[in-house]
């Protein structure tokens, strides 16, 4: 082989590592950003049901003459026309504790446990966010305060 | 220099590069996850609230209570039933591997009630007591 030839395909060897290295770098950068994107995208939307469940007390707040209790008010738990989505909204009784789950309905209220507020889910939505915090539940029939946790699911 | 040199020193800085771009891919890829203590402050806020607000026995809540027993006496049983019912309260509202500390003060400094689960990363609130102070902390 002539000199030239085997300089011309060594200069093309060359040529052609170099591309691939190229290419992997553009490879690396794209997984890196959509990586970032979807962390972004997971960041939202937990601020966003952080945000809900703090906004979602105000709806049904137990108020006495006027002022605010930081309390939910149960009796209002079973009147609920908002829209959240495809969510799902919980309230259960955690002190006093009982043995058994009993969901709540107007005819077996207050003698229950767990309320279950809002229910939207879609079942093309495989994945679910769940967060809970822990609220006071006020039961305006024995005027007493008992501690609650509320759930959200939220299904993307 | 030689051909064959500077050939070799060609090859070396595709190499070099090469770990350069990967390095700068391991660093990002494996970057610790950082928790968010807003929630953690939220939720500390919300079950500190929630507690004190809730009813032992009677009408007497929690906050009442807890203040009778620094006091020396109590209306809803013993104070160490009070210790026990805080502790299940606060376990049965977080999450199975949410940790937390739960102190309880008097004016003088001592402890009432001291549940330390916490390492570190601590988010704490606390709360004024007619005699004494509520401290709750909830960790990672």
């Amino acid at each position: 082989m002539k000199k030239g030839e085997v300089q011309l395909h060594e200069s093309i060897l060359v040529t052609f590592f170099i591309i691939i290295i190229i290419s992997l770098g553009i490879v690396l950068y794209y997984k890196f950003t959509s990586n970032s994107i979807d962390n972004y995208e997971m960041e939202y939307k937990q601020q966003q049901l952080t945000s809900s469940l703090i906004i979602f007390q105000n709806f049904f707040e137990y108020t006495n003459l006027g002022e605010p209790m930081n309390a939910v008010d149960t009796s209002k738990l079973f009147y609920n026309n908002l829209y959240y989505g495809f969510r799902t909204i919980t309230v259960e009784q955690v002190y006093p504790a009982q043995n058994d789950e009993i969901k709540c309905e107007l005819n077996n209220y207050p003698e229950c446990n767990y309320f279950v507020v809002y229910d939207n889910q879609n079942t093309r939505m495989k994945n679910k966010i769940v967060q809970s915090i822990p609220v006071s539940l006020y039961y305006p029939l024995s005027n007493e305060y008992k501690l609650g946790r509320l759930t959200f699911y939220l299904y993307y | 220099m030689k051909k064959a040199q500077i050939e070799i020193i060609g090859l070396v800085i595709i190499v070099v590069l090469l770990v350069f771009i990967a390095i700068f891919a391991l660093s990002f890829m494996i970057k610790p996850m950082q928790h968010d203590n807003s929630l953690l402050k939220i939720k500390a806020n919300a079950l500190r609230a929630s507690i004190l607000k809730t009813d032992i026995c009677n009408q007497v809540s929690v906050k009442d209570e807890i203040e009778n027993c620094i006091d020396g006496y109590n209306e809803c049983g013993s104070c160490d039933k009070l210790k026990q019912d805080i502790n299940d309260m606060i376990t049965n509202s977080l999450e199975a591997n949410e940790k937390y500390s739960f102190v309880v003060s008097n004016d003088y400094g001592g402890s009432f009630i001291n549940i330390n689960n916490c390492v570190d990363s601590i988010t704490a609130v606390s709360q004024n007591l007619r005699n004494g102070k509520v401290d709750l902390a909830l960790c990672n």
